[in-house]
């Protein structure tokens, strides 16, 4: 049944087939993964495996039923979405505490933090194609901000870093495509850049920044955060583009507010969320803790080889030794097991899905459909490579998981969903 | 420009452009790391990993069982003990609220808290388990093998202990974790070692060899499985003591509640068939008791045949009586006159006799028999007979000096060489003075007795298993045969007629000598020395009860017991006890 309008030929089936693969490529990670670490004597129906097969059949139902139904249905519901994520957001915080992470819902059933990326996806896709014809106003830059920054901080309180972050690059492409002035990305990317590094740095060298985390010192250097940018804007808002020096004045100024960010945000950091970013530095700091995973990631990455140790066979994910081996560090145990020919395989799965979503946002009927693709690219490209990055040792450990592949009911329906809107806009309807 | 605000194709497609080449070339930068690391490092990364789960585990060998001489027993041999590890990476695990590791926890006794605190200090490898609770019991072994895997972080380690009858505690020794100055390419930690006794002496032969099994853990520790390489371990080597079991466990029965020692001997050989000090310790306990055993004042950890030095008192007279005979100051036709006391000329005080109303005239027999000390005080008097030449025989009986029994820390006892004073030899001829003796030596000097004139260096091990050891080293002396059988006869005649008619068996002949040694400490020591049969003796004996009195009264009976026992194998005690019948035959 194909609803009235819609040309099948413009269906991406290279976009479904990966999705697909990656999926069952998942399956099998996980049935490796849980083989003997975990016991196997619950019968076949409880073996993650299985459970992740079926939510696969779920999800992929979902997936075709945001199909079958036009995304521009989803313009008019946008607002009343976002104020429900919100809502939910906000409920998760106000939960009672249990051994210090919110970011489950009724047992893990719903994660309130995947549902809030679509939802947020929606809205800024909405808001920011409402706006076309204004987007490069600061108004709209302020507006779409607000929005963005209201779910970074209430999933930065949960605490969970990793997901608060893994939603800026997401933002910052769809204001990119949705056409708000690029000035104000700089002005965003430059200090954000600036400040991660320095952060990072400042652990690593352990300065102290206890001194600095009062409120009012956080209040002083936002206002020194806010005089910085105005005056990077005000140095070039009157500025041709190859006007050379005005530009030096806008970046140090920039690289300044990043700065003053770093002293900050370092201030902000939970005791473990350091913990993580110095062992990202240098894992041997802490073997035992937090560099445990890095340790244990690599070795696994690197003692696959070439070939692999083969399926089922990998010591390093077989024995334990890989911490999380079915959700976060699902990719690692995926290298161990079929080695560099397999992971290469992997990535390019994941490059084709993502070139085919870039695709799609090119090929969109109007601006909200474009910025919904870019959306639903950018989320899945910020996680795979936040989450790759992690268990190659290149970016800190964050708990994001690798969309379609790790262990976990919501990820894999949000991920599900998100690729049945971006195959939605793919569809061209006359 | 910037900020044109306008959408349209074009620069939508400029703008995809851009992304496209951002996320080009992440993907470029993995696909170098990966090639980096697995392909570039895929060697070191490779070891590293098998570092991870390849484990070579010592395999402790089996300590040698020790026997008594005719294989009975086993006087110590070993059973398993269950420790529990946990490997320091996984430790935090101990945290995880679960109701099944709350009670092993409840059952071990043991706060996570602490136990972390505990890994914290420990600075070992990564994998490698430490140990959290030693000796845990089989019930709470079995609880937490069962659920094992709701407290994977919990390893047990089984290894081997060692296991004690409870029988001559002090000879066999005990084992020990081996110190950190023992470590090295024999010994890793909590080794055993022998540390007392025919544990320590053998060491060498009863800790076999340790051997090595490959193994692949997991990252809780666990043994996976065993990998098809490494060495066996060899169990020691098991030593048959030369020890009667039966003998000895009625000699100890006899001592229970006594603080004293009984040795015997085979003559014929030097084999020690007996060897029990009292107050004694649970070798299975040791390492709970310490405290309590080593600050008890009756010193449980001496043993007392090879380590405890007391005056020999009467049984010294037979020192005595050899000298005097062999200097030929005194033989078979002398008599001495017995009054109850002896006057040394311009000595203040009058040295007595045990009889206050005195033994009348005494030949040399008839002193030994009764133990008169006048007798042996006149002898002493002579000239002739003094410190220097009692010296020369008492080292001739052995005393003095090692007897060379293969324990460590025997001592060698004292006698004096040169009498500071006239009445140092009147003192030391009935064996009192500086003069300070085994209860092994004694037994050895009884041997010298039994043997007419030689004995055999004592050995607790019968199957001597290296060529180093000496097998029944033949030391003589040299006593003429003739004074030895004056001295024997009187010997038995102790027996027979004189104070220790419990020593005395209805069929056997004995022989013996009972002592009661002055010491300032309280009450006399009580000493029997004494041998059986008389004509060809198998079995020597020695006892001293620390404070009990007379020798005749409280060491002789215990002598008898063990002749009784010896012949009869208990059989015949219960119906008719030697004393008993000694003293009916005597009646009749």
């Amino acid at each position: 049944m194909i609803p009235k309008g819609i040309q099948v030929k413009e269906f991406d089936f290279v976009i479904l087939c990966t999705t697909l693969l990656i999926g069952i490529l998942g399956v099998l990670a996980i049935l490796s993964a849980a083989y003997s670490g975990f016991g196997s004597s619950n019968g076949i129906w409880n073996e993650l495996w299985m459970k992740q097969l079926i939510r696969l059949v779920v999800a992929l139902v979902a997936m075709a039923v945001v199909l079958f139904v036009d995304y521009r249905i989803l313009h008019g519901f946008s607002y009343i979405l976002y104020g429900i994520g919100f809502a939910l957001l906000l409920i998760l915080l106000l939960l009672p505490e249990k051994s210090g992470v919110q970011r489950w819902f009724m047992k893990g059933a719903i994660q309130p933090s995947e549902l809030a990326k679509i939802i947020l996806i929606i809205t800024l896709a909405r808001y920011l194609s409402d706006m076309k014809r204004i987007s490069g106003h600061l108004r709209v830059f302020i507006v779409a901000m607000l929005m963005v920054l209201a779910y970074v901080v209430l999933i930065f309180k949960q605490p969970a870093l990793g997901y608060a972050l893994s939603l800026i690059p997401i933002a910052l492409s769809m204001f990119y495509i949705g056409g708000i002035n690029e000035i104000y990305l700089l002005m965003m990317i430059i200090p954000g850049i600036v400040s991660a590094s320095t952060t990072i740095f400042i652990l690593y060298k352990g300065w102290s920044i206890a001194s600095i985390t009062g409120v009012t010192t956080v209040i002083a250097s936002f206002v020194i955060y806010g005089i910085c940018v105005f005056l990077a804007y005000f140095l070039i808002s009157k500025t041709r583009v190859r006007d050379g020096k005005k530009w030096v004045k806008f970046i140090s100024v920039c690289v300044f507010a990043g700065l003053v960010i770093a002293m900050v945000g370092s201030g902000l950091l939970k005791e473990y969320q350091k913990k993580r970013l110095m062992v990202f530095i240098d894992p041997d700091s802490d073997p035992r803790g937090d560099g445990w995973q890095i340790i244990q990631s690599k070795i696994a990455i690197g003692s696959g080889g070439l070939t692999g140790q083969g399926y089922l066979k990998g010591t390093q994910n077989r024995l334990d030794f890989l911490p999380a081996q079915h959700t976060d560090f699902i990719f690692s145990v995926a290298a161990e097991e079929k080695g560099f020919l397999g992971a290469v395989f992997i990535l390019l799965l994941y490059f084709a899905l993502i070139m085919r979503g870039l695709k799609a946002i090119d090929r969109a009927d109007d601006v909200f459909g474009s910025l919904l693709a870019t959306g639903v690219v950018a989320m899945i490209a910020t996680q795979v490579f936040m989450n790759i990055g992690m268990t190659l040792g290149l970016m800190p450990i964050t708990g994001v998981p690798l969309p379609l592949m790790s262990y976990g009911g919501s990820s894999l329906l949000a991920t599900f969903i998100s690729i049945g809107l971006l195959l939605n806009v793919r569809l061209k309807r006359q | 420009m910037f900020g044109t605000g306008e959408l349209n194709d074009t620069l939508i497609r400029h703008k995809l452009r851009f992304i496209m080449a951002i996320i080009m070339i992440g993907f470029c930068v993995f696909v170098l790391r990966l090639g980096y690391l697995q392909i570039v490092c895929t060697g070191y990364y490779t070891e590293k990993s098998e570092d991870n789960r390849i484990r070579p585990v010592r395999l402790v060998p089996l300590r040698g069982v020790l026997y008594d001489r005719y294989g009975r027993g086993p006087l110590a041999d070993n059973e398993m003990a269950f420790d529990i590890c946990v490997t320091p990476n996984k430790a935090k695990f101990l945290q995880v609220p679960d109701k099944h590791r709350y009670e092993a926890l409840q059952r071990l006794g043991l706060a996570p808290e602490a136990v972390l605190k505990e890994l914290e200090a420990n600075k070992g490898p990564e994998f490698e388990p430490v140990v959290i609770k030693r000796d845990v019991d089989k019930v709470t072994t079995a609880y937490l093998a069962e659920h094992n895997s709701y407290i994977q972080e919990m390893v047990i380690q089984a290894r081997p202990k060692r296991r004690y009858k409870g029988l001559a505690v002090h000879t066999i020794g005990y084992t020990a974790p081996v110190n950190e100055s023992d470590l090295g390419d024999e010994y890793k930690m909590n080794d055993l070692k022998g540390k007392a006794g025919v544990e320590s002496v053998y060491e060498e032969y009863l800790r076999g060899k340790p051997g090595c099994k490959i193994v692949e853990v997991n990252a809780f520790g666990h043994t996976v499985r065993e990998l098809p390489m490494g060495i066996k371990a060899d169990p020691g080597q098991s030593i048959n003591l030369t020890l009667d079991l039966e003998l000895q466990s009625k000699a100890e029965a006899l001592l229970e509640g006594k603080v004293g020692a009984i040795v015997a001997i085979d003559p014929r050989n030097g084999e020690v068939l007996v060897m029990v000090s009292k107050p004694d310790f649970d070798p299975n306990a040791l390492q709970k008791d310490w405290k309590e055993i080593i600050s008890d004042s009756s010193n449980p950890l001496l043993n007392r045949t090879i380590m405890g030095e007391y005056p020999p008192g009467s049984t010294f007279k037979i020192v005595t009586a050899t000298a005097a005979l062999e200097k030929g100051t005194v033989n078979t036709g002398t008599h001495f006159y017995c009054n109850g006391k002896f006057y040394l000329p311009n000595w203040s005080e009058p040295f007595r006799c045990h009889k206050a109303t005195g033994h009348g005239s005494m030949n040399i027999h008839e002193a030994l028999v009764e133990s008169c000390n006048v007798f042996f005080y006149n002898v002493a008097h002579q000239k002739g007979v003094d410190v220097p030449l009692m010296h020369k025989y008492a080292l001739m009986y052995g005393l003095g000096k090692k007897t060379g029994i293969d324990l460590f820390g025997e001592k060698q006892g004292f006698v004096p060489e040169i009498g500071k004073h006239r009445g140092d030899k009147i003192n030391m001829c009935i064996g009192q003075g500086d003069l300070l003796v085994t209860p092994l030596q004694m037994a050895n000097l009884i041997c010298v007795m039994a043997n007419r004139g030689f004995a055999y260096k004592p050995r607790i091990v019968s199957q001597p298993r290296s060529d180093k050891l000496e097998y029944a080293v033949d030391v003589r002396t040299q006593i003429l045969p003739g004074t030895i059988d004056i001295i024997r006869k009187a010997l038995n005649g102790v027996v027979k007629r004189g104070s220790s008619r419990q020593a005395s068996l209805p069929d056997y002949e004995t022989a013996g000598k009972t002592g009661s040694a002055e010491n300032p400490r309280g009450d006399e020591h009580a000493w029997f020395i004494g041998f059986a049969p008389f004509d060809n003796p198998e079995i020597a004996v020695a006892v001293l009860v620390e404070n009990a009195g007379r020798g005749s009264e409280n060491a002789a009976p215990i002598a008898g017991q063990i002749f009784a026992q010896y012949f009869y194998k208990g059989q015949k005690r219960l119906a008719e006890g030697p004393g008993n019948s000694a003293i009916s035959r005597n009646l009749r």
